[in-house]
């Protein structure tokens, strides 16, 4: 079972806030799921190296150019807050 | 810079900017001050669904790097994903290099002023650049993606740098390998390239690292040397009052040239690396390596054993000539062309490279083509005009580009070496000082030189002072 | 004639006899959807106007240019659509209009098709049964208490409904295939890198693959011909040009090898849809296959390398949703409070849950047991598939172990609905083409699929497959 700091530790990590009983419920559920995928750690895996990933094809790489800069304006309309073309946060508030 | 007691261990982490063509991921064309979010696309914006396809000339340039610090380049690397949030980061990921880099186990000399050093390189790998963040105190922040997605090499020294001065040698033969190959302009104020330093301090003796500590917001070679210098001093006194130094992420402000504490390491950062899925791993054959090292310059300490062998300048002539590779073109065309390299070192030291200074421009912005340069130092050699006529020129080449020969002629300044002429003023002046002439009989060799400048002012400089000398020690007689 | 109820080949065939028009065949699909969706709920977005023009645009082009000429499709919410909202179901995204297509987007516009809705979808792709939309629930048109399937319920019940002969889904663990059996119709996903991802909306990058959902064997192989192919936005695309996937599907399966798992009794198996398995194999007997039985891979390990990959290349891409670029933002006053409010607020719980498991398992001390170890998993998987496709040609077996389920039964049972995908997800995981084809009703009249597994880039033969399991079925037809 999951720990409070440990859920509450994934939750900074992940920049998702819980209220208390989402965390309640997610804590129970997520731990059944930690639970069942932890079965992989029964297969017998040896041999097989998590490095390799097979590429059956020669990797492309992008040569030259082909221009897709976007209009500033098409970019900044999406933006839930801009200003004078830049985008716009909240303030950053250092913790230490 | 040492204390008695403690060794200082150093290690930097250089960011190159890559002078691509187009970003890393994308097609983009980056630019240096644009208006912001002008330089963005879907791929380095991070909008949904997008996805990064590497540039090659961007691996081309790491390779290039990596070849001119002696690494190994890796057959196969790859790319990770750190994750970390930040407004700066669209995708809230960096796609970098982490446990396969791409070149590994290199070196770089340095000459410092306690004799040459060589640092290791352990590593140096691609990844994407971030964007720029504006704060305003207590107000909200402003964000421009522009330089997002701009291709950047981390080269990774290892803890080999002990001292400030070490540090700041090794990032200026960096930066000027960076600019000989020509695939960063090595602009650390305009952070093109950026330096974080870690610190840290050992008992003298020991063979174990210490806790570190990192220094970012280094732009420039000062604030290197004193960032360093402050931060050796704050660990010493904490280690010598029995403290524990804390492993922390400490700021530069030049303003007050001072450090600022920015975040704890020890808590938080926990940066999920795993390989980058939306690219497969890089390949890089022996083909693709020996076409960059085809591409490879004569690097900056090759060349400077060549100037010392080949034109016979001194260890310190050619390290100045050779610091920027674009001043040790322009002057090799002009020791080719005279023929005279000792003399050809000398004006493009002083002359030249003071001239740059007062303009304040670059060598390839500077007017004077090498060739004229060459004609120049000729014209003096040869006796054509006086030396100090020679300085005139060089004036006037400046200001209107011309060929030295009809700045000479134009001016009026070629020297009177017609011994006729020459030997009617000496009369002249002989006649006119009796006292001296006298004198001089008497033994007072040195008034020949009073002679001299009197011919020099007669003839507003134009005489040849050599050849004048030789006609009154003659007509003077004793 | 119900226009709307025609395949793409019989509407190919009317087109080119002159017989209708596209503006004709978009009005009844049109018609079929006001008077169907209001209950089925497949779409979220239909564009009768845009529709309607680019219909009457085409009328002035010949239909022979164009394989899909005139061809009404609808397209997952999460596939890129310029001009036209792409939210993937999930509040975080409301509102969001793309400024680029995505590349199938463009290579079904440039072969003539129309392009008339999105379609609803379980949030970001993630789930079975399309419960996890946060805007509509979509029902499943052969009953409509029970659910679509998902994640690409939207399109599979469009479909179903003959509300459009095709729809795209996007098949992670089994997103297409899986609402293609539940909803009675031809769902295919090819071989990873196949069809571009380049404007798909990531879950995780290296199991997403977009693909048709039809009503024939054939009419997927017209929509993989089109859609498939290298793109140059997407580096895992397979370089190689793929050939006519029509090309098997009058062959029959004479010489034919097709696998059969010899354990599936282990697996909780509707009683209806083993009687149609074994009638399938007896039948493909006749027609002259051979049927081999195989150990098949360990399935339950597939399902959990399967979500804990998944899951964390997911925590990864889903990162930038993050209230800073565009769409929702939570009201908040430092940035920290911004993100974690944004996106607690913005995904749904099992948006959420995926999210968290992701980081869970990429994080510090857990990497290793988990992402690194399912990393393994994986390339065991690959190389049993390997060996068993270096014997057959083919491995058949169910879709899912039934038929559809209630709404509401699952939707708070994570893993009884993670383990609904049991039989898709190795197909994802071991990257190869799979294909569900609806097989026949159970007595209560809901639809049951199997599938057909090949190698890794033989779509050709799995297409020859499936089209003789259409011919035994006989199921759109009767
Ligand atoms: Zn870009």
């Amino acid at each position: 079972m999951l720990s409070d700091d440990e859920i509450k530790h994934i939750e900074k990590l992940a920049r998702i806030r819980l209220d208390g009983n989402a965390r309640e419920k997610f804590k129970g559920q997520l731990s059944d799921i930690i639970e069942f995928v932890r079965t992989l750690q029964k297969v017998d895996t040896t041999g097989f190296e998590s490095e390799t990933r097979k590429t059956p094809f020669k990797p492309f790489l992008r040569e030259g150019r082909d221009g897709g800069e976007l209009e500033r304006d098409k970019v900044l309309e999406q933006a839930p807050e801009n200003k004078n073309g830049f985008f716009k946060v909240p303030p950053v508030i250092d913790k230490d | 810079m040492n204390s008695k007691n403690y060794e200082t261990v150093i290690g930097l982490e250089v960011h190159a900017q890559l002078l691509t063509e187009t970003k890393i991921f994308c097609s983009c064309k980056p630019e240096f001050g644009a208006d912001p979010n002008t330089r963005v696309c879907p791929v380095c914006i991070g909008l949904p669904g997008a996805l990064p396809v590497l540039n090659r000339e961007s691996v081309t340039m790491a390779i290039m790097m990596g070849l001119a610090l002696e690494c190994d380049i890796a057959a196969v690397s790859e790319f990770s994903r750190k994750n970390y949030f930040y407004p700066d980061c669209p995708k809230n990921y960096q796609i970098s290099m982490y446990d396969k880099p791409l070149c590994k186990n290199g070196f770089v000399e340095i000459e410092t002023d306690a004799g040459p050093r060589t640092i290791r390189v352990e590593r140096i790998h691609l990844e994407d650049d971030a964007g720029k963040m504006s704060h305003e105190a207590g107000k909200d922040s402003l964000v421009d993606f522009n330089r997002c997605g701009v291709p950047l090499i981390e080269i990774v020294s290892r803890p080999d740098i002990r001292t400030g001065h070490e540090a700041v040698k090794y990032l200026m033969r960096v930066q000027q390998i960076l600019r000989y190959l020509g695939i960063c302009d090595g602009n650390l104020e305009e952070g093109s390239m950026r330096c974080d330093v870690n610190i840290s301090l050992r008992p003298a003796g020991s063979t174990e690292l210490g806790t570190k500590t990192e220094i970012k917001n280094l732009n420039s070679f000062k604030a290197i040397e004193k960032g360093v210098e402050f931060e050796v001093e704050r660990q010493r006194g904490v280690i010598e009052e029995g403290g524990r130094v804390k492993q922390v992420t400490n700021l530069w402000d030049a303003g007050s040239g001072r450090l600022v504490m920015m975040r704890s390491k020890e808590e938080a950062h926990d940066y999920r690396y795993f390989p980058e899925p939306d690219l497969l791993p890089l390949e890089v054959d022996e083909e693709w390596i020996a076409g960059v090292r085809d591409m490879i310059p004569e690097l900056p300490l090759e060349k400077e054993r060549r100037f010392r062998e080949e034109y016979l300048l001194s260890n310190y002539d050619s390290g100045v000539l050779c610091a920027e590779k674009s001043i040790a073109d322009y002057f090799e065309i002009v020791a080719e062309s005279t023929g005279l390299a000792k003399k050809s070192a000398n004006w493009v030291m002083r002359e030249i490279m003071g001239a740059l200074k007062n303009l304040g421009c670059a060598i390839k912005d500077f007017p004077v083509e090498p060739e004229k340069i060459a004609g120049l130092i000729v014209l003096v050699e040869d006796g054509i005009i006086s030396g100090s006529a020679g300085q005139d020129v060089f004036a006037e080449m400046i200001k209107s580009g011309a060929d030295p020969k009809e700045v000479v002629k134009e001016l009026g300044l070629e020297q009177i070496s017609d011994s006729n002429e020459l030997e009617d003023m000496v009369d002249g002046i002989i006649a006119a000082h009796p006292e001296e002439g006298e004198r001089y009989r008497e033994g007072k060799k040195n008034l020949l030189g009073f002679f001299v400048g009197q011919v020099m002012k007669e003839s507003r400089g134009k005489a040849n002072p050599e050849l004048a000398r030789n006609i009154f020690i003659k007509k003077l007689g004793g | 004639m119900e226009l709307n109820k025609k395949s793409i080949s019989e509407l190919k065939e009317l087109y080119s006899n002159g017989s209708v028009k596209p503006s004709e065949v978009v009005r009844a699909c049109l018609d079929a959807i006001s008077n169907k969706d209001t209950e089925i709920g497949a779409f979220l977005e239909v564009m009768p106007e845009d529709v309607l023009r680019r219909a009457r645009e085409l009328e002035k082009e010949s239909p022979e240019e164009m394989p899909l000429y005139g061809i009404p499709i609808a397209v997952k919410d999460n596939i890129c659509t310029i001009g036209s909202r792409t939210t993937c179901a999930s509040k975080i995204l409301e509102g969001y209009v793309p400024p680029y297509n995505a590349t199938v987007v463009e290579r079904l516009l440039d072969a003539g098709a129309i392009i008339i809705g999105k379609t609803n979808m379980d949030e970001f792709a993630m789930g079975s049964s399309t419960e996890n939309s946060a805007y509509q629930i979509t029902k499943n048109p052969w009953n409509m208490e029970f659910a679509p399937g998902g994640s690409s319920g939207g399109s599979a019940a469009a479909v179903a409904a003959s509300m459009v002969p095709v729809a795209l889904g996007s098949d992670t663990g089994g997103s297409i295939r899986q609402p293609a059996s539940l909803c009675g119709v031809v769902g295919l996903k090819g071989t990873y890198g196949r069809v571009s991802r380049y404007g798909l909306v990531a879950f995780a990058s290296s199991l997403d693959q977009i693909g048709p959902i039809t009503r024939t064997v054939d009419d997927s192989a017209i929509v993989m011909n089109v859609i498939s192919g290298r793109d140059p936005f997407d580096a895992t695309t397979i370089p190689d040009e793929p050939g006519d996937f029509r090309a098997g599907l009058g062959r029959g399966v004479e010489q034919l090898k097709i696998a059969v798992p010899v354990d599936l009794e282990r697996w909780d198996i509707d009683a209806e849809l083993k009687d149609i398995l074994k009638d399938t194999i007896e039948k493909l007997e006749e027609a002259g296959a051979k049927i081999e039985p195989v150990n098949f891979p360990d399935m339950d390990a597939s399902i959990a390398c399967y979500y804990v990959i998944a899951n964390a290349e997911a925590s990864s891409n889903l990162a930038r949703y993050d209230g800073v670029k565009y769409a929702f933002r939570a009201e908040a006053e430092t940035l920290d409070e911004m993100y974690e409010r944004t996106r607690g607020e913005g995904f749904g719980d099992e948006v959420k849950r995926r999210i968290l498991l992701g980081t869970y398992v990429l994080s510090a001390g857990y990497y290793d047991a988990y992402y690194n170890k399912a990393q393994q998993v994986r390339a065991m998987i690959c190389s049993r598939f390997e060996a068993i496709f270096s014997a057959n040609d083919l491995v058949m077996l169910p879709t899912v172990p039934g038929p559809s389920f209630r709404l509401g039964e699952r939707i708070d049972n994570p893993i009884e609905m993670y383990l609904s995908d049991i039989f898709t997800t190795p197909a994802n995981i071991a990257g190869i083409p799979a294909i569900s084809v609806p097989a026949g009703l159970t007595r209560k009249g809901l639809p049951l699929g199997i599938q057909l597994m090949a190698g890794y880039t033989q779509e050709e033969k799995l297409l020859q497959g499936a089209a003789m399991l259409e011919k035994i079925y006989k199921f759109n037809k009767g």
